[in-house]
């Protein structure tokens, strides 16, 4: 079975992407889709493509739901793309942002036919994931596009759409994976999981991370669900309603990648993809 | 506003040329100073409106709506007997501009109200050097209030409040907001005009320096006019290149450190140094050792020689040149330097480092740090510094505006750079409730002052202030049309310090809830100049008219 790193959804499809290439979730497994790239990290959807991030093309796309592929512009960054991240309202605006091993921030504006690199503020370019905010309420002023990026010595906060960043503060060591609550804008609850600290819990909008003290020391996987949260470390997932207080779920497989959905909370790991909650 | 000089001869005082005493120096100062309170208190608060001031030479009339460019275009009112007050008040309201960035309406009618007020008691006989002192003692009170009432700013959303109270255009205070958040108390900031409406912000990463590219060879993305280079060797050169022995060490060096690029950064490249170097970056592909690019550097002077001390720092390289210890021509592979990226757009160099000389660099930048927070904010050498902190500490924002009129991209240009001296004020020593309520909030604590005060001319000094500290907020009120102020004012004293009025709603509330914000540090130094242009005036007996008065452009 593949080993499965990263999932994506677009329309009615499940996409799946690892070391081993790209694939499409069905009743059957997986199913491999032909992509261009060699050493795949990741893949993402803005609704319309499927982008995949990687070496040696940095991201390629394919507006044919996997028929055809072309190679994104990435403004001198030749590092692999490791996370690909759409803005909530991508579908419009075309935003993406993507993270490199090495070279930063890359945005785009048009969907990731070409990036530009975003890296004012950051202080270390190994970005392990991206996650965005969900956007400012209508009405309310100013209206943020609030992003967090997670990278080997910490976590970044950009109130702009991934423009500019701001470091954190409270949190240190190699944060890789990023979950935003689903009422961030009235909680501001962010949490961070880290590969050997612990888990990290931001209640100010992510402008400060403090640890979480009976959470598990390895975090791989982790996301926001409509009624709480969902992380996996290397024994298995872990359940929690605020963040703080978390309970191991008995039986469980660990996961290296979690994807809330309309239809649930899918897992991906060593073991494939799976619907677990 | 000015009159002719003939019509100006007929209004003449009667002692003109001449010298006049109390009272009437103390009418004519009053005269003057109510000429220019009157003009800028409908611009007080959120609903107040731009002024109009023209039309000039060209038929052109502007919209100006901070004080201190209003009261800068009135150069003589036309009667000698108003010009003393008004430019009394004119000088003040400009050193409000430049030693705070904003506020200057506020202490126009701050300062009337203490001379008003000043001179009501004077005449009813009390002492006029214990009522001055009495003020001077209220404003070192308020100000400790003032202290006492301000919160540090926590994040984009209290800039962006802020920056609103300056620019009163939503989207652009919100990137006001945003760009001081990232940027920092010391923003370098480019600001651009376009001709038509727009508003757009980026962000340098990394270390920028003005640069000219030596040949077009050099352009990884010719049709970009772009080089990019990943993980470069860095050659800092104070000299001249012209011979091929010169940059045949820099190539050398390069390769034995096993680097894919080499950046060279020279006063010059030139001759067959540069034949050489566009030479190697035309060899085919499979030949090629180096990408290179070579730069000159546009800085001159002194910035220049800060640019290549910030890049030795930067890129850990040795500088070379005849000055140093070795010149190009004996370049050894440790004279190089590195660098994570280096980019070359625009005539501009972005250098983006290593971290590896962080404690130097932090120090250096602590250094800066501290010596521009010394400096007074229209100190002419402050720009330079802030640039030379933002080349160190990694940034530099831009931020496009347009508009389709001239006037109106001048006015927003002016509004953005007021927007980030305030803003950087804010980040260094917080905010207070806005509208006029923080000062209005200081009225208990001088009230108790004068209480416990034996001097009774010391106390009502005091009081006087106090009285005074109540106008700005009662002026917002008035020009937010509520028919009866003193009710604002009882809400706003019974609320607390918190609470102000929100002149947009028309409502008194939470005032870091409405985002009615001030900047401490404005709102104290708009009291203290205020203060003492007052009373400057208020001690001020005797005024000499003069035949032939010199107007001055400069207040």
């Amino acid at each position: 079975m593949p080993i499965i790193l990263s999932l994506a959804k677009t329309n009615n499809v499940l996409w799946a992407a690892g070391p081993e290439g790209l694939f499409k979730v069905n009743g059957h497994g997986l199913e491999a889709v032909p992509q261009p790239q060699q050493e795949l990290a990741c893949c993402a959807s803005d609704g319309k493509r499927i982008l995949v991030g990687g070496l040696p093309h940095g991201t390629a796309f394919s507006p044919d739901v996997g028929g055809n592929w072309q190679a994104s512009w990435m403004d001198g960054v030749d590092t692999s793309v490791l996370c690909i991240a759409p803005d909530p309202r991508a579908a419009d605006s075309g935003v993406l942002l993507a993270g490199s091993a090495g070279g930063g921030v890359l945005r785009s504006q048009n969907r990731g036919d070409s990036w530009l690199v975003c890296n004012y503020g950051l202080y270390d370019f190994t970005v392990l994931a991206l996650a965005w905010a969900p956007p400012t309420p209508e009405g309310v002023w100013p209206k943020w596009e609030i992003v967090f990026a997670a990278t080997e010595e910490g976590v970044y906060r950009s109130p702009n759409g991934g423009r500019g960043w701001r470091r954190s503060e409270g949190i240190e060591g190699v944060v890789q994976t990023l979950a935003v609550g689903q009422d961030f804008h009235t909680t501001g609850i962010v949490l961070a999981g880290t590969e050997s600290s612990g888990l990290w819990r931001s209640s100010d909008g992510g402008r400060s991370f403090a640890p979480v003290a009976n959470g598990p020391q390895r975090v791989d996987a982790l996301t926001a669900t409509a009624t709480g949260w969902l992380l996996s470390d290397e024994n298995g997932l872990w359940r929690s309603a605020d963040g703080l207080a978390w309970t191991h779920i008995p039986n469980s497989k660990p996961a290296l990648v979690l994807l809330s959905t309309a239809e649930g909370v899918w897992a991906g790991g060593e073991e494939g993809v799976e619907l677990v909650a | 506003m000015r009159m002719s000089r003939n019509t100006a001869k007929k209004k003449q005082p009667e002692n003109w040329p001449g010298v006049i005493g109390r009272p009437l120096s103390h009418r004519h100062f009053l005269h003057g100073i109510n000429t220019i309170a009157d003009l800028l208190a409908p611009t007080l608060g959120p609903t107040g409106g731009p002024v109009a001031s023209g039309p000039d030479a060209g038929q052109r009339v502007e919209i100006l709506d901070d004080a201190a460019t209003i009261v800068r275009r009135i150069i003589s009112l036309g009667l000698p007997q108003k010009d003393v007050g008004a430019m009394v008040m004119r000088n003040l309201i400009w050193r409000v501009g430049q030693r705070a960035g904003d506020g200057g309406a506020t202490a126009a009618i701050l300062a009337r109200a203490i001379y008003r007020d000043g001179l009501r008691l004077t005449n009813a006989g009390h002492n006029q050097m214990r009522l001055i002192r009495g003020v001077e003692e209220g404003v070192r009170i308020a100000t400790e209030a003032l202290k006492a009432q301000a919160r540090p700013v926590t994040g984009e959303n209290e800039l962006a409040n802020v920056a609103r109270t300056i620019t009163k255009d939503y989207d652009l205070a919100s990137v006001l907001g945003e760009m001081s958040y990232l940027l920092g108390p010391d923003a370098h900031v480019v600001i651009e005009k376009f001709v038509a409406p727009y508003l757009q912000r980026r962000y340098i990463a990394g270390a920028y320096f003005g640069a000219e590219i030596s040949s077009m060879y050099f352009y990884t993305q010719p049709e970009q006019k772009k080089t990019v280079l990943n993980e470069p060797a860095v050659a800092i050169l104070e000299e001249r290149l012209e011979y091929v022995e010169q940059v045949v060490p820099l190539m050398e060096a390069a390769i034995a450190q096993e680097a894919q690029s080499l950046l060279i950064v020279a006063q010059d490249v030139s001759g067959a140094a540069l034949g050489a170097l566009v030479a190697n970056t035309q060899a085919p592909e499979d030949k090629k050792k180096l990408t290179i690019m070579a730069v000159k550097l546009k800085a001159v002077g002194q910035e220049a020689r800060w640019a290549m001390t910030d890049l030795e720092l930067l890129t850990d390289a040795n500088i070379l040149g005849p000055n140093h210890m070795r010149d190009g021509a004996h370049a050894r592979t440790g004279d190089l330097g590195h660098a994570q990226r280096v980019e070359f757009v625009n005539n501009g160099l972005v250098v983006v480092a290593h971290d590896t000389n962080r404690d130097v660099v932090q120090q250096e930048i602590t250094n800066l740090r501290t010596h521009i927070t010394a400096l007074p904010l229209d100190d002419e050498d402050r720009p330079k510094y802030i640039k030379r902190l933002s080349t160190l500490t990694g940034g530099v924002g831009e931020l496009k505006i347009g508009a389709h009129s001239k006037g109106e991209r001048e006015m927003l240009e002016a509004q953005a750079e007021r927007a980030f001296k305030v803003l950087s004020s804010a980040q260094r020593d917080g905010v207070v409730a806005g509208g006029g309520a923080a000062l209005f909030h200081c009225i208990p604590a001088l009230n108790a002052a004068a209480d416990q005060t034996a001097d009774d001319d010391i106390a009502q000094g005091i009081r006087l202030l106090a009285n005074a500290l109540a106008t700005p907020l009662r002026q917002i009120a008035i020009n937010a049309g509520v028919p009866a102020p003193a009710v604002i004012l009882q809400q706003v004293r019974d609320g607390g310090p918190n609470v102000t009025f929100n002149a947009l709603s028309g409502r008194v509330m939470d005032a870091y809830e409405a985002g009615v914000l001030d900047v401490t540090d404005i709102v104290t130094k708009v009291l203290q100049i205020a203060a003492s242009g007052a009373t400057m005036a208020l001690s001020t007996d005797t005024i000499i008219y003069h035949r032939k008065p010199q107007e001055s452009m400069t207040p």
